[in-house]
């Protein structure tokens, strides 16, 4: 008994070192997603026969070290490390310009690390006693974003403007999904989630190349960028994620992690604005703001991620999120070893909730190990050395690729013209009305019941 | 001297230069998709047997490939157009402030509900009298 135990424990952690090795060096590389990445590194390891708790292991601290390390990408050059990272460019980019990508970066992952500690016996613990709500609040998932794009405008620089262009907004957006599943079979996520972010950017383009708004857009001399000192408030190689984040700040990725654990079948981005959104509004001090914004966009993040792989494949065996139907879809479906239809024979049914959580756990641990110290201690030379070395020039040439590679991917020919109709859209509308990104964001995950509530689209 | 009589733009936060911007963004994307496409073709001759979900996912990393050597190469032949400075007294940050269209009053008014901790902290990273508008700044900075 005892040396079966120990051989698993061996698998377990076997398993986490090989998944975080590799993904947090792949975390390093912006814009991989994990549906590309770490779902056919998954798929290989089951078909290459490794035990249940191995195959776990691996999975989960895949995305655990991925997740540390792509922040790296996202905080200090302004690249999302992925598209769960692009709600937290506008903060990411606000810090910079003060100073403190370095500040922000380590508040990110702090954050992090923290939610997905709290995520895992959270969502476990969900799973075996509160599943049944998780459909209830994903049917009132329509009207609460729609009450919060509401909330957000109106606080929002451009406040009445921002609030008349809501349907607008949602009717396009909708408009351009509606033409991709004409031409393609299925809708746009990414390209749309692009297209949103990269809007201030074609806006600044367009200005720039227009012989009547060039003036605007034209500088005497380069910017003048300061980087703030370093902050190590720990001695030794490894930090403790809680005394880098703020009394408010743990309280915050608290709630937040509760939030996302129990809205597990909606989308992790949409979470990650929502509560980003909510949360900023009810700070007012600008360092506070972001620092914050950043905090419980990651720790959403973590949260929802995590949780929606455990809560389905505890609970049910069944895909039934988002990420679960993507991203951690070998865990459900690996035919002809996992099955979830007709009949569920997956590690849902391998292992047991007390396993899902030790492992997950060890998972988290391992994960935070090898990539947490490694983005801490360096993220300051890190900015610097980006600073210097690495012009705007090629990190948007780098970023033109990554827009067309991932637009393509998703929907080909059409999915890029829509992601830049899209940006050119939300462009204007974000530097001439001040209709922020936030607001945007939520304007297009309330689109479809909006509009199912005025003018009957489905 | 010579660099500050080129007209710059600013693009995303950043100064660049528009023809090198527009050259860089033309390649990346013309690169991003060959190696792609490049990709899944090659991917689809020799591995055909591949499911179509591993077949567009290692397309993808084929080019993610192409897109960051694009952006390495772009990183050598346009150089940064960005004063980085590392002592603080010789920014002045305020204009940082004026561009993230920020009332300084009105942060000074909102930095004094702030938490202590959160305020040692803006203290240690040299920002905290940039937000309270403290007379010290205004020298320091000048």
């Amino acid at each position: 008994m005892e040396t079966t135990l120990v051989y698993e424990i061996l698998w377990g952690l076997g398993g986490a070192l090989l998944g975080g090795i590799i993904f947090c060096a792949i975390g390093l590389i912006a814009g991989t997603s994990e549906t590309a990445t770490v779902a056919p590194a998954t798929l290989l390891v089951i078909y290459l026969g490794f035990p249940p708790v191995a195959i776990f292991t691996f999975c989960i601290t895949a995305f655990v070290a991925k997740h540390i390390i792509h922040s790296i990408p996202t905080a200090l050059l302004g690249v999302p490390g992925d598209t769960l990272a692009v709600p937290l460019l506008d903060p990411c980019s606000a810090l910079r310009r003060l100073g403190l990508p370095h500040i922000g970066l380590r508040k990110m992952i702090s954050a992090g690390v923290i939610a997905s500690f709290l995520s895992v016996p959270l969502s476990v613990i969900f799973a075996m006693i509160l599943a049944p709500y998780g459909d209830i609040v994903k049917a009132w998932s329509g009207p609460i974003f729609t009450v919060v794009a509401v909330g957000l405008a109106y606080s929002s620089a451009g406040r009445w403007g921002s609030i008349c262009m809501i349907i607008p907004f949602a009717l396009f957006s909708q408009i351009l999904n509606k033409i991709a599943i004409d031409v393609t079979g299925k809708g746009l996520v990414i390209c749309i989630f692009l297209g949103i972010a990269m809007g201030p950017m074609f806006a600044d383009v367009l200005t720039a190349v227009s012989p009547i708004s060039k003036t605007r857009a034209e500088m005497d001399s380069p910017k003048k960028f300061w980087l703030a000192p370093d902050l190590k408030t720990w001695s030794g190689y490894f930090p403790n994620p809680l005394k880098i984040l703020s009394k408010k700040q743990k309280l915050y990725t608290l709630y937040t992690v509760l939030f996302s654990v129990v809205t597990f079948a909606s989308s992790a981005v949409g979470i990650t604005v929502l509560v980003g959104e909510v949360v900023q509004s009810r700070v007012k001090s600008f360092y506070e703001k972001l620092t914050t914004g950043v905090v419980v966009m990651n720790a959403a993040t973590e949260g929802t991620y995590l949780a929606e792989i455990l809560v389905p494949l505890v609970a049910f065996g069944i895909p039934l999120s988002s990420v679960s139907a993507g991203a951690a879809f070998p865990l459900f479906n690996a035919p002809p070893i996992f099955t979830s239809k007709p009949i569920v024979n997956n590690l849902h049914n391998l292992l047991t909730p007390m396993q899902f959580l030790w492992y997950g756990l060890l998972s988290v641990s391992v994960g935070s190990l090898i990539s947490y110290p490694l983005a801490m201690n360096y993220a300051r030379s890190a900015s610097v050395w980006v600073m210097r070395n690495i012009s705007q020039e090629s990190l948007l040439t780098m970023f033109a690729g990554l827009f067309v590679v991932l637009c393509y991917f998703e929907a080909e020919g059409i999915g890029i013209a829509m992601a830049i109709l899209m940006g050119l859209f939300s462009g204007i509308l974000n530097k001439c009305f001040g209709f922020n990104i936030g607001v945007q964001f939520m304007a297009y995950f309330a689109a479809p019941w909006i509009l199912l509530q005025l003018f009957g689209m489905k | 001297m010579h660099e500050c009589k080129k007209i710059y733009i600013s693009v995303w936060g950043d100064t660049v230069n528009l023809r090198e911007l527009l050259i860089g963004m033309f390649l990346g994307a013309i690169t991003g998709y060959v190696s792609f496409t490049g990709g899944l073709l090659f991917l689809q001759k020799f591995y055909s047997d591949l499911p179509k979900g591993l077949l567009m996912g290692y397309a993808l990393l084929f080019g993610i490939i192409g897109c960051l050597i694009v952006g390495g190469v772009a990183a050598k032949v346009f150089k940064a157009k960005r004063i980085f400075i590392e002592d603080s007294s010789c920014i002045d940050m305020t204009t940082a402030l004026r561009e993230l269209n920020l009332n300084p009053s009105r942060e000074a008014e909102y930095l004094k509900s702030v938490s202590q901790d959160v305020k040692e902290e803006m203290k240690e990273l040299q920002i905290y009298q940039l937000f309270s508008q403290e007379k010290d700044h205004k020298e320091q900075r000048k």
